[in-house]
């Protein structure tokens, strides 16, 4: 049976390696990545109330190394997938299941990756019912 | 004249059991380029995890995938042990390699007898089936069911493996080891899929790499990646030591995964050889809490989950980033340039699993 109890929620401590970096610097350091021949391994995004959070995970000879750039809602991030194609697929994800706006992604699915017509948007938003 | 077409390939295939369309468009028979289009199985397995608790997710990972359904367990299980600061014990690290190699040995016949189907050998592919019965039997021994073992718990194992059961493993690995000597030159040697394969929906080193490309898809391009050089579980004591293949073409990528399955066999054996005594579950303490981010091999390659947990029963955010998925760009870019009727066998040559991939 489930158990029902909840403890309030603590502070979250980051993944180590992890660098924070500003939208506007987002496709620089990207592309230094990319010159570093890190290998580009998927983004995860995060429900922070009023803004995104968005991870970019690297890897060079098996040491992961991330970027973290925060969105306010109603914003949008640009794709990296100019610079890095293999990220077209987890940003639709991100912008169909999530609702944040990832603009000039290469091939873009204008939110019919997973979802189809009819469908409320952005289910994996914070304010979408669980069940 | 030229004959420019758009081909709807998939969802529904003869040769490709997993639902994904490919929308290729074709000059005459040549395909010029390829748009891949998922979405028709997907579950929000992600969304789930949010609403259950962080020990029942254990279950639910598992139903990712039918055929390595263990390794997301334990996948997920390191990334808890991670945040509640415990480790599993020796006995149980060799178990998780034990249950892991079996997983990856029958995933590879399941895809080297759909591989021999895909060229029309169906005899061959039966013997590859049958053959993987054998596997399929120790996990309905070992752990009472054939596909969703439920072997792997937070703080180690769920269940050991006993002397008998270790022995009939030993002779089971025995009996595939030689079925495999016998069908896998017939499909490595053969004229019709050596011709069908050798030089097919090949990448180069540098293209693999940017594309992100992962397990047998990596390393069919030389590159020696794989998770299990991190010596997770017990695979830092068993001198382990990735496969790899220079051609970059569907035949690289299937003797990468042909090779594997010798070396499972050998991991399996080292691992019983020197299976220490002792418990095989540590109790975990309090809850979770705090990012961490956990990476296994799957039999198609790096597996990676995210967590985040803020001290509650329940977590934060769960991301599951499966092979297939880091595959997807790399067969958009295998496709151009080839033949419409290589189309099966290139999509094949990834072991695409949609299931992994849809979460």
């Amino acid at each position: 049976m489930m158990e029902t109890m909840e403890i309030k929620p603590q502070e979250i401590i980051d993944i180590p390696n992890i660098r924070d970096v500003d939208v506007s610097e987002l496709l620089d350091r990207v592309k230094k990545a990319a010159d570093e021949k890190r290998r580009f391994v998927t983004m995860t995004a995060l429900d922070r109330g009023d803004h995104f959070e968005v991870l970019y995970h690297f890897d060079r000879d098996l040491h992961l190394e991330h970027l973290r750039v925060r969105v306010p809602k109603g914003q949008t991030l640009p794709s990296i997938s100019s610079v890095y194609l293999a990220a077209f697929l987890v940003e639709n994800e991100i912008k169909e299941l999530f609702g944040l706006e990832i603009t000039d992604i290469a091939i873009d699915y204008q939110n019919h990756l997973y979802l189809i017509e009819g469908v409320e948007p952005a289910p994996m938003a914070k304010d979408k019912p669980l069940e | 004249m030229s004959n420019r077409t758009v081909i709807p390939f998939g969802p529904q295939h003869p040769v490709l059991p997993e639902p994904i369309q490919l929308k290729l468009e074709l000059q005459d028979e040549t395909v010029v380029s390829a748009i891949p289009h998922i979405g028709y199985v997907h579950r929000g397995i992600e969304k789930a995890a949010e609403r259950m608790e962080y020990t029942q997710n254990v279950f639910l990972v598992e139903r990712v995938c039918g055929i390595c359904s263990f390794i997301h367990a334990l996948c997920y299980c390191q990334a808890i042990e991670q945040l509640q600061n415990i480790e599993a014990s020796p006995r149980a690290k060799y178990l998780r390699v034990i249950w892991s190699e079996l997983h990856r040995l029958h995933s590879h016949h399941l895809w080297l007898g759909l591989f021999a189907d895909a060229f029309g050998y169906e005899s061959l592919f039966m013997q590859f089936w049958r053959n993987r019965e054998m596997l399929m039997d120790i996990f309905d021994k070992t752990a009472g069911s054939r596909v969703i073992i439920s072997t792997c718990a937070i703080g180690g194992t769920r269940r050991d493996i006993s002397d008998v059961h270790l022995q009939e493993i030993l002779d089971t690995l025995d009996e595939v080891e030689k079925q495999l000597d016998k069908t896998l030159p017939v499909i490595l040697n053969d004229y019709t899929v050596k011709k069908r394969t050798v030089g097919i929906g090949k990448i180069t080193r540098e293209q693999a790499l940017e594309l992100g490309a992962a397990g047998p898809v990596l390393r069919a391009n030389g590159v020696a990646q794989d998770m299990r050089q991190l010596g997770y579980a017990a695979y830092g004591e068993l001198g382990f030591e990735p496969v790899t293949e220079n051609d970059g073409d569907c035949y690289a990528r299937a003797k990468v995964r042909a090779r594997e399955c010798y070396q499972s066999v050998e991991l399996v054996r080292k691992a019983i050889r020197q299976l220490p005594d002792g418990e095989i579950l540590t109790k975990p303490k309090g809850r979770p809490k705090g990012q961490v981010i956990s990476r296994v091999e799957q039999p198609r390659g790096e597996l990676l989950y995210f967590l985040s947990a803020d001290g509650t029963n329940r977590l934060d955010r769960l991301r599951i980033r499966t092979p297939t998925f880091a595959n997807v760009p790399p067969l958009v870019a295998m496709l151009p340039g080839c033949e419409l009727a290589d189309v099966p066998v290139i999509v094949l040559s990834i072991d695409p699993c949609i299931s992994c991939t849809e979460r």
